[in-house]
């Protein structure tokens, strides 16, 4: 189920792989991406977990070290791979988005 | 000063866990916070009035078989904790936190779509079971034990609690069920239409409370006084009965503090649950091997007192008898009332003749309608012609006796008779063709009484 959903990533599943672009623990990763999205993407306590357990049982991410009781995850390749085609693909919608919305618009109106 | 604890009824149906956070503000504002949620109880302690917020999450992880100290709850815990949730107690998959009101934490889910395949794969499954599983209960103990309706059922108030109340425990499984299914249809259209998950009010999850668990709870009040009051008038039966009942609720609720308590971790909640119910299984084993040879036929529970009840109408074995060369043996008395048998009891005594013994054997029923003594009388016709052949009773021999319906063992050493709401039935070493036990007997149960 996991795996046919994340063909897509959600915005809050993108930014969560975007921070564990290095090692990270679940609030740190919390705060990143409160930070990174300047308070626009919240992500709650239960449904980080939902993800995190998702992504750990994917092997998308991977539990790196533990300190204060503290786990601590970091992307695997895989889960890199997933990212960077996610990446690839709003660069696509955003390019196509810009033809048409500030280019010249449909190609088979020209 | 006021108490520092009181318990609540609870009463909320676990898909409405949403309205609980309403309810838990109110009672905070009013001065009680929560400290213990159980199945129809919670548990709250006085605190200053305030304002302070409430978060009730599944938790996907959670469920009977989550103790409260394996490491991904914790986690879990932990996580909440630090985005300024507090932590306060958990009931299977719902977990209860708290943040003082002029804080603005992140709501613990911020996914709609994350949190409705929570509520699927948890809540919704555990309702569901959990009523199928109480509905097909119902459907094999109804079948089983309660119907076609047994006589025996009748003669103590659990068994016409039985028979005639716990049916209608039916009624608000459906609904419950109905609701489910209804619940969970809307849920996935909302989200499906990107709509947000329908919040409850607090008045509408009050009355679903009050159907769904205040139904269960009358029925279970109402199990407990009929045993209660049988306990008081037939201990020795009830005792028995209570006795499986005692020993698997011990052992539930033992295995569920060391599931919650004391498991580290998932295997060795599993481990507990395992054994719990090997441990019930093997102590059911034993006990109903004691239970048969203990008090099974031939009991050994006599007295060795010749007891003449107190009781009317009785008649003893000396009055229907001519032989009184016999040396005592044994006798026993046990009688019993339910609401549609107020009195009935089973009277025998034995003696000696010489190496062989013999007696007499008395079951008296006073009903409150003739309905029920048709019932016990054949009952007692089924029961009779298990071990004896029947003989065939003529109009005549009927009337002879006065009765309204009658049956005779063939050897002629059983008689049932039921007349009106009364039924009677007599076996031993008795003549019935006498004309004058005949008569003492028709005047002693039927007459005099009347």
């Amino acid at each position: 189920m996991a795996r046919e959903q994340l063909k897509n990533l959600t915005e809050p599943m993108y930014y969560i792989l975007l921070a564990l672009t290095r090692p990270q623990h679940g609030y740190s990763i919390m705060l990143e991406v409160d930070k990174q999205t300047d308070g626009r993407v919240k992500i709650g306590a239960g449904t980080l977990y939902t993800l995190l357990s998702r992504f750990e049982d994917d092997e998308i991410i991977l539990q790196v070290a533990e300190e204060h009781r503290r786990k601590i995850y970091q992307l695997t390749d895989k889960g890199l791979d997933i990212l960077k085609e996610e990446y690839k693909r709003l660069i696509q919608l955003v390019s196509d988005g810009r033809e048409i919305l500030e280019g010249g618009g449909w190609h088979n109106e020209e | 000063m006021r108490n520092k604890t009181k318990r609540v009824f609870w009463g909320f149906f676990s898909l409405d866990y949403k309205a609980m956070e309403t309810y838990l503000e109110k009672m905070a504002q009013e001065g009680w916070m929560l400290e213990k949620v159980g199945r129809f109880t919670a548990k709250f302690k006085a605190i200053e009035p305030q304002n302070l917020k409430f978060y009730v999450d599944l938790f996907k992880d959670g469920g009977p078989f989550s103790g409260e100290n394996h490491d991904y709850v914790k986690d879990y815990r932990g996580l909440c904790e630090e985005t300024g949730w507090h932590y306060i107690t958990s009931q299977d998959y719902l977990q209860f936190f708290y943040a003082q009101g002029d804080q603005n934490p992140t709501p613990i889910q911020t996914d709609e779509l994350l949190e409705q395949n929570i509520v699927q794969t948890s809540l919704w499954k555990q309702e569901l079971w959990g009523v199928l599983a109480l509905f097909f209960a119902l459907i094999i103990v109804a079948n089983v034990y309660l119907f076609p309706i047994k006589y025996t059922n009748l003669l103590s108030f659990t068994g016409v609690a039985g028979t005639f109340v716990y049916p209608l425990l039916g009624i608000p499984m459906l609904f419950m069920g109905v609701y489910i299914l209804g619940w969970m249809l809307k849920a996935k259209k909302s989200v499906k239409m990107g709509l947000p998950l329908k919040r409850p009010t607090l008045k509408d999850a009050r009355r679903r409370g009050i159907i769904f668990n205040g139904l269960a709870l009358i029925l279970l009040s109402l199990s407990i006084i009929a045993f209660i009051v049988d306990v008081f008038f037939t201990p020795f039966i009830t005792n028995i009965a209570l006795l499986p009942l005692v020993v698997g609720l011990g052992i539930g609720f033992l295995s569920r503090y060391l599931i919650k308590k004391k498991s580290r971790n998932r295997g060795e909640s599993t481990f507990i649950g395992f054994f719990a119910v090997i441990t019930a299984v093997f102590v059911m084993i034993i006990m109903s091997t004691w239970t048969v040879s203990n008090i099974g036929v031939g009991s050994n529970n006599n007295s060795q007192e010749r007891i003449i009840p107190s009781i009317d109408p009785i008649i003893i074995f000396e009055e229907l008898s001519d032989n009184h060369r016999g040396v005592f043996v044994g006798s026993e008395f046990r009688r019993g009332m339910s609401p549609v048998v107020p009195k009935h009891y089973d009277y025998w005594e034995t003696y000696n003749f010489g190496g062989t013994r013999k007696g007499v054997r008395i079951n008296y029923f006073d009903t409150i309608h003739p309905y029920f003594a048709q019932m016990i009388f054949e009952g007692k016709t089924e029961e009779m012609s298990r071990f004896r052949k029947l003989a065939w009773v003529d109009e005549d021999m009927r009337q002879l006796w006065g009765a309204d319906r009658l049956v005779m063992t063939e050897k002629m050493d059983a008689i049932l008779i039921q007349r009106g709401s009364q039924v009677l039935y007599i076996s031993g070493e008795v003549d019935f063709n006498e004309q004058e036990i005949r008569r003492v007997i028709i005047e002693r149960f039927f007459e005099e009484h009347l």
